[in-house]
């Protein structure tokens, strides 16, 4: 298990040291370290991501990677124990997650999205979904700006379609 | 700030796609109409499908979902669960009397008729004939249990294939553009699966054959030379104990094609068992299997769907399990149940609301 740190540098200029393997939670630095184009003491620029959203990305990471270690140590760990465990995976994502601004959330998907990290992404996704539980389409396209870009008549049709979500 | 733009309607499809299937039926429903980037991203959307229950009481009818442990009331239509014939995704096949076929959109109450069977009886039968049939129909009830039906719709094109069978002795199938319904002389039809992959028919018959009718063409056609049941009857005394004695028996078709004998028990000790069997292709063997390769069935459609990734909490929906209604197992019960293949054991719903009168499975699918 190396504890190797590496340096991450984002679009606006910001350095963050990060242990390798919490690093590795990208698929994409991943793949860099395995071809070995990361230069020890050089930082790996990441043109799509603004230093306060690779904060986060870096946050989350760290907190999994230590989660991951404790299921290879525990691997013989009782249910109850694995029950608390994820509890508390989940209490800390939804702290994380929590007072979150929709701006920020979008900035966060972009970037797990450009440095492949599967659970994050998921994670960003379901809460976006919840945000979107129990709203009428005109509030949700207010919440996110979207401009409704169908007829009249089309509009009609797909109500029509699901006319009971509706009900 | 200003840097980047939030046009949350331009998400990349992957991600919309994952927020989208984040979503509540009822919510993914309404997220679709919101613009059309999010309608035609939420067609390819792979929804887990998972069979639902229609209860159907006195004065209304309900649809539980078992994901959400939610119920939808139907508003607006009356009908009881006598006329319901079949079931497939969204749809519903009923019959009114006397003899009136319709399909019905149990979430948008579309209604899409069928032409009256009673005319097409009439050009090729003789008027004796017509006269018996209609005596034939009133003496016995088109409600009685003795008749076999089966539906297959496609969600988007709307493309649908009907096949109805009464009193062993008409067997009729009915095309989405048919000019009216085919009869299908000659087949005592037991139970029937329609299996859209390759637009084929499965019936089993009272004289325990499966017989195969292609109906891509214009007119149904049964298949010989590919039938390969075609000289090995399923029957069940031959691969049975003494002592097991059948209470249904249904045909089935999995996703990948495989044909499936389903045979429900009446077991001494009133224990309820299910056994399933597939023809071995090289011995022409009937052999018993207790797989449904991670998939579900669902007794009474015939068919199998993928089962949910995770098991749905306490009722028992999940692979390699069947999921039967009230009569399909002895004795008749007015609720429906799960049977698991790996335990032998049946998972009841637990409700505290068993007023209703009868239930049925409905696997809602997606447009």
């Amino acid at each position: 298990m190396s504890s190797n740190m590496i340096m991450l540098k984002s679009s606006d200029g910001a350095s963050f040291e990060i242990e390798e393997a919490a690093a590795r939670k990208s698929k994409i630095i991943a793949n860099m370290i395995e071809v070995e184009c990361v230069d020890e003491d050089k930082a790996i620029p990441l043109q799509n991501v603004t230093g306060n959203i690779l904060a986060l990305v870096i946050e989350y990471c760290n907190k999994h990677i230590v989660d991951d270690d404790d299921d290879v140590a525990t691997e013989e760990a009782s249910e109850e124990e694995e029950e608390a465990k994820k509890k508390k995976v989940d209490d800390w994502e939804a702290e994380f997650m929590n007072s979150m601004s929709l701006e920020t959330m979008f900035e966060l998907l972009l970037a797990a999205n450009y440095l492949n990290i599967k659970s994050l992404i998921d994670l960003v996704c379901q809460t976006i979904a919840n945000n979107i539980k129990d709203k009428t389409p005109e509030e949700v396209r207010k919440i996110f700006s979207i401009e409704n870009d169908f007829t009249p008549e089309e509009e009609e049709e797909i109500r029509k379609e699901n006319a009971w979500a509706f009900g | 700030m200003s840097r980047i733009h939030y046009d949350w309607s331009e998400l990349s499809p992957d991600i919309l796609r994952s927020i989208l299937e984040g979503l509540s039926i009822k919510d993914f429903h309404r997220a679709r109409t919101i613009c059309s980037n999010w309608y035609s991203i939420s067609r390819t959307c792979k929804r887990p499908l998972y069979p639902w229950r229609i209860l159907f009481y006195e004065t209304s009818t309900l649809l539980f979902d078992p994901l959400e442990g939610e119920l939808h009331e139907i508003p607006k239509i009356k009908f009881s669960g006598k006329n319901v014939l079949a079931s497939c995704s969204n749809w519903l096949l009923m019959v009114n009397s006397p003899l009136h076929f319709y399909l019905l959109n149990m979430f948008t109450h579309e209604r899409i008729n069928l032409p009256s069977i009673e005319s097409s009886l009439l050009g090729q039968e003789t008027f004796q004939k017509k006269y018996e049939w209609e005596n034939f129909i009133k003496r016995t009830d088109i409600y009685l249990s003795q008749k076999q039906a089966c539906l297959w719709i496609n969600e988007r094109t709307r493309d649908y294939v009907v096949a109805w069978s009464v009193k062993q002795h008409y067997l009729f199938t009915y095309k989405k553009g048919d000019e009216s319904w085919s009869s299908l002389e000659g087949t005592k039809c037991m139970n029937m699966v329609y299996y859209n992959k390759d637009y084929k028919l499965y019936v089993y018959t009272w004289d325990r054959f499966i017989k195969i009718f292609d109906l891509s063409g214009d007119y149904p056609n049964e298949i010989f030379q590919g039938n390969p049941y075609r000289n090995h009857p399923f029957r069940f005394e031959f691969v049975s104990k003494p002592w097991e004695y059948q209470w249904k028996q249904g045909i089935a078709v999995t996703n990948s094609g495989e044909v499936l004998m389903i045979v429900s028990l009446r077991r001494l000790e009133n224990k309820r068992f299910f056994y399933m069997y597939k023809m071995n292709l090289e011995t022409c063997d009937w052999e018993r299997v207790d797989s449904l390769g991670g998939e579900m069935l669902i007794f009474g459609h015939g068919v199998t769907i993928r089962a949910p990734v995770k098991d749905i909490d306490g009722l028992g929906i999940k692979s390699d399990s069947i999921c039967f209604s009230c009569d399909d197992i002895w004795p008749s019960q007015r609720n429906c149940g799960v049977f698991d293949l790996a335990t032998s054991t049946i998972t009841w719903p637990k409700e505290s609301h068993v007023s209703f009168l009868k239930s049925i499975w409905f696997v809602p699918g997606y447009a």
